[in-house]
């Protein structure tokens, strides 16, 4: 199946895009899904994500299509599914 | 939130506003009547802070250290290039007494801090979050929980911003949002003045709402925008139940 991840902020610098599809393989997790998305963009974007110990970082939330979701969501993603990384950003 | 009754310029001078559906006069009455609590008047919180000063609220705390710098320049509109080197709060006060001169104004020539953060917010009934540095928002959103007042989180970066409305108690609030700050953010980060000024808008609009006490302020929605492809997305968000800051609330 085929995921729709959009990137915000610092996380799109360090995708290097705004977005792109990722194949999946069928009942595939969130999870599963961030662990292919660092394996794809390499450290990068993996230290933005993950803490060392394989955690997400706190400073990282999740949204499948319009509703914020948890890295533990058991339920597998569908096909076309949208997820969007945010990352938390400030004031100036 | 109190009222103050409005005098005969204060009715001429809304009279673009007041008309409008669900708020009227006794909704100036109500912005007439509020204090909000700005952190930091820069890009983000100097278009807050101006918008809300033109709408007739009637008290600002405004905390901001420092003088004016060069790049400070490209979107702090409270901020004039004759005043460089001159404190922030100096001119910002200035600016927005020109345009709102019954507004009372507490000028803070600080940032907050573990120091003035509970004093600050209590002197508020709507806090206005457009901090740079994440100890201060954290610091904001810990006063705001533990006094009950209302928080509105703005952000911003590059093309990008956030902007969601927190009520303590039944919203999820920056900690259960973003549990704890970037690794890797850094101080200074590009953006645009028009970005910070379409954010500071929105949250003045957030503010203007809770205040007057109509519409739908982004009570569990948050609004993300990038303004470089004109993409919006409001999405659902939810508090936890573990949140260090305001998991007590819901126990």
């Amino acid at each position: 199946m085929q995921i729709h991840v959009l990137y915000t902020a610092q996380l799109k610098n360090a995708a290097g895009v705004p977005g792109q599809i990722i194949d999946l393989p069928d009942q595939s997790t969130v999870r599963h899904l961030l662990e292919k998305i660092a394996e794809v963009h390499g450290e990068a974007l993996r230290t933005m994500l993950f803490d060392s110990g394989g955690d997400l970082l706190p400073s990282v939330l999740l949204c499948l299509g319009d509703e914020q979701i948890s890295i533990d969501h058991a339920s597998p993603l569908s096909d076309g599914a949208e997820l969007t990384l945010l990352s938390a950003i400030s004031g100036g | 939130m109190p009222q103050a009754p409005l005098n005969n310029e204060e009715k001429e001078t809304y009279a673009w506003q007041i008309p409008v559906r669900d708020f009227g006069e006794e909704g100036q009455e109500r912005l007439k009547g509020a204090s909000v609590l700005i952190s930091r008047i820069g890009g983000l919180g100097g278009v807050v802070a101006y918008e809300l000063a033109a709408a007739g609220i009637g008290r600002l705390i405004l905390a901001h250290a420092g003088d004016i710098k060069p790049g400070d320049l490209n979107r702090q509109l409270l901020m004039t290039h004759d005043a460089l080197g001159t404190p922030r709060i100096e001119s910002a006060k200035k600016r927005l007494l020109e345009l709102n001169p019954r507004l009372q104004i507490d000028a803070v020539a600080q940032n907050v801090a573990e120091e003035n953060a509970a004093d600050l917010v209590s002197r508020a009934d709507v806090v206005v979050d457009c901090a740079p540095l994440f100890a201060e928002r954290y610091l904001l959103n810990r006063q705001a929980v533990a006094q009950g007042k209302h928080l509105i989180e703005c952000s911003m970066y590059e093309m990008e911003f956030n902007i969601t409305s927190i009520e303590p108690g039944t919203t999820p609030c920056l900690r259960c949002l973003f549990p704890d700050a970037p690794p890797t953010w850094k101080r200074e980060f590009p953006v645009f003045g028009a970005v910070s000024g379409v954010v500071g808008c929105l949250g003045a609009s957030e503010a203007i709402k809770i205040l007057g006490g109509f519409g739908n302020p982004l009570y569990g929605q948050l609004i993300r925008g990038d303004l470089r492809n004109m993409q919006f997305q409001k999405m659902t968000i939810h508090r936890d139940p573990s949140c260090r800051e305001c998991g007590h609330l819901f126990q």
